[in-house]
């Protein structure tokens, strides 16, 4: 969303979202820390007007960012919100559950047409609501949340639909929600509902696979192959999103490395689910070596590129999968104390190795 | 993209989907292909609670294949090695978690039923003949749940495709295809029908609070252009 500055101040950068606001005003803290600690060794001095003028631009500059993009300016503010995006995430799901409950227990005083009503008009009326708040510039918290029951209402118009009137169950519907949740996403900057569109995405691509296949889309989840294509696509829609949206990033790749790392978590340990026309045996043989040198692949790609979410993953799942490999191979066969000592023995290679790729990358970056 | 446009794609995405629903049910209702009538037998109301705690009341289908064994949830049928190959299942899927669509033909009173009530009669009789009075009272117990209580509704056959039941339909009155999901045992040579797509039906709100739903009823029941189905009336049967 744009938001117009309304201060006679002349940006050095083109700030539209808060995530850039928010860099900016991160940006200008860090400068007031490493100039405090250059003045004190006497490396850098600056004239009072020099400092004056500075001051007052940054404060301005600060009260402006705070006033438009409600950005932390600070330490104690930064902890705030942490427990106000926490405290949000609760609010969403109590009233999202309470428009449900709602729902569910006023229903069967109404007659079709009033149902048929009520079903169209929650999420169009939640959509206005939610667009209201963001032209009276309201917190974004609050946006968030009618738009999060917009599509909540949204769920229960199509599924409600479909009980009234008997109607079968189709994929389709993912579609619909998924939609939905993409443009209330990037109408409102929200990850919450880009994550829930990647699922919806996700889901409805792995039920057409299914169907395509021969299955029943609703048995989609017995072949977790059918999620491997779609993820990989989300995947490379991270690269797509223009700069105003570049927060968007991470939660692409996450979800579908996350989707990815489960698939091969699951085929690892049951080849039956393949569609690979080998043996079980074989199949997860084939799945367990895939999914170590995709998380390593995956851990290197992360390191190189600064993206955070794929290394973190990608390291989470390498460990977790190493380990749940060496509980199937060592449990039963070795003593309880020699199995937790190799367990230990492994955690120290890898802190070892992580040691070393971190003096590595810290030498690029210095050479750089 | 603008925000307005966004805005204005999630407005008319709702209205469309709605539209879209509305016009695909006004379809189905238009012309509909058959029409079947099942009793309180077939049709097991949801519990008082449930209904309250959802708002919706559903009708839940019963429904049996024909089992020689005479297990009161029987849901496999007998099926040879083309059957089953064409329903698209080879060596290695041939198990209870593989499962794939499939079309069913069901039956009502039908000729499955018949041949399952003689045999449970024939069973029971014979054991009438040698049973203490306790076990006497069992039996009849048994014979009479048979005969008045159990769901007269049978699947009687599974195909890959509709057209290849539809010959078999003779009575649409009594009849009809819907569709389903299957897994397949090669080694029993059967087919286990897990779920077909009229397992529910909801009941229309002015019968929500009918009496007529706690006594015996006969439900009429549409069935539509594109395949759903709908209660078109509850009445009371005496």
């Amino acid at each position: 969303m744009m938001y117009r500055c309304f201060y006679p101040i002349k940006f050095s950068m083109d700030i539209s979202t808060k995530q850039q606001a928010q860099q900016r005003s991160d940006q200008i803290n860090s400068f007031y820390q490493e100039l405090d600690a250059l003045q004190r060794q006497g490396l850098a001095t600056l004239s009072d007007e020099q400092n004056g003028a500075i001051r007052q631009f940054h404060n301005q500059l600060l009260a402006s960012l705070e006033q438009r993009f409600q950005v932390d300016t600070d330490q104690h503010q930064k902890q705030l919100t942490r427990g106000m995006q926490i405290t949000f995430l609760v609010a969403a799901f109590a009233l999202c559950a309470a428009v449900f409950s709602l729902f569910q227990h006023f229903w069967w005083l109404l007659n079709l047409p009033m149902q048929i009503l009520v079903l169209i008009a929650a999420p169009l009326l939640s959509l206005a609501t939610a667009n209201y708040l963001a032209k009276q510039h309201k917190s974004d918290y609050f946006i968030l949340l009618a738009a999060l029951i917009s599509f909540a209402c949204f769920v229960l118009n199509i599924v409600y639909l479909g009980k009234i009137f008997n109607l079968t169950p189709s994929e389709n519907a993912m579609a619909l929600w998924a939609v939905y949740a993409l443009l209330l996403a990037y109408l409102y900057q929200s990850r919450l509902l880009l994550s829930l569109f990647i699922i919806g995405f996700i889901g409805f691509f792995a039920s057409k696979i299914a169907i395509i296949t021969g299955y029943d889309w609703q048995n989609m989840i017995e072949r977790p192959e059918n999620a491997l294509l779609p993820a990989i696509a989300i995947f490379a829609a991270a690269f797509w999103q223009k700069p105003q949206f570049a927060h968007f990033q991470s939660v692409y790749r996450g979800l579908a490395l996350a989707c990815v790392y489960l698939c091969l978590l699951i085929l690892a340990f049951w080849g039956e689910g393949s569609y690979l026309p080998w043996q079980g045996s074989t199949v997860e043989s084939f799945y367990q070596l895939l999914a170590l040198v995709i998380s390593v692949l995956m851990i290197a790609v992360g390191v190189h590129r600064n993206w955070r979410e794929t290394y973190d993953l990608s390291s989470f799942f390498f460990i977790a999968f190493l380990y749940i490999k060496l509980f199937d191979w060592w449990w039963e066969i070795v003593p309880n104390y020699a199995f937790f000592f190799i367990i230990g023995l492994c955690a120290i290679l890898f802190l070892m190795v992580f040691k070393r790729l971190r003096l590595k990358v810290s030498k690029e970056v210095r050479h750089e | 993209m603008n925000s307005k446009r966004l805005y204005l794609m999630a407005v008319a995405l709702v209205v469309i989907s709605n539209l879209g629903l509305l016009g695909k049910t006004a379809y189905n209702r238009a012309k509909p292909m058959g029409q079947i009538t099942l009793s309180d037998r077939e049709l097991i109301g949801q519990s008082n609670y449930r209904a309250e705690r959802t708002g919706v009341k559903t009708l839940r289908l019963q429904w049996r294949t024909y089992d020689p064994q005479q297990s009161f949830y029987s849901r496999s049928l007998s099926a040879n090695e083309k059957l089953i190959a064409a329903l698209g299942f080879d060596e290695q899927h041939c198990s209870y978690r593989h499962r794939r669509p499939a079309y069913v033909l069901m039956e009502l009173d039908g000729e499955a039923r018949q041949m399952e009530l003689m045999l449970a009669t024939q069973r029971l009789n014979d054991e009438l003949a040698q049973a203490d009075a306790d076990r006497q009272r069992y039996l009849q117990d048994q014979l009479n749940r048979w005969q008045q209580q159990e769901t007269r509704l049978y699947a009687v056959a599974v195909s890959k495709d509709s057209q290849s039941l539809q010959k078999r339909v003779r009575a649409p009155e009594k009849q009809f295809i819907v569709k389903g999901t299957v897994s397949a045992n090669c080694k029993e040579q059967e087919v286990t029908i897990h779920q077909i797509a009229l397992e529910r039906f909801h009941v229309p709100s002015q019968w929500y609070n009918d009496p007529v739903l706690q006594k015996s009823f006969d439900a009429t029941i549409m069935i539509g252009a594109l395949g759903d189905t709908w209660i078109q009336a509850i009445d009371a049967r005496d």
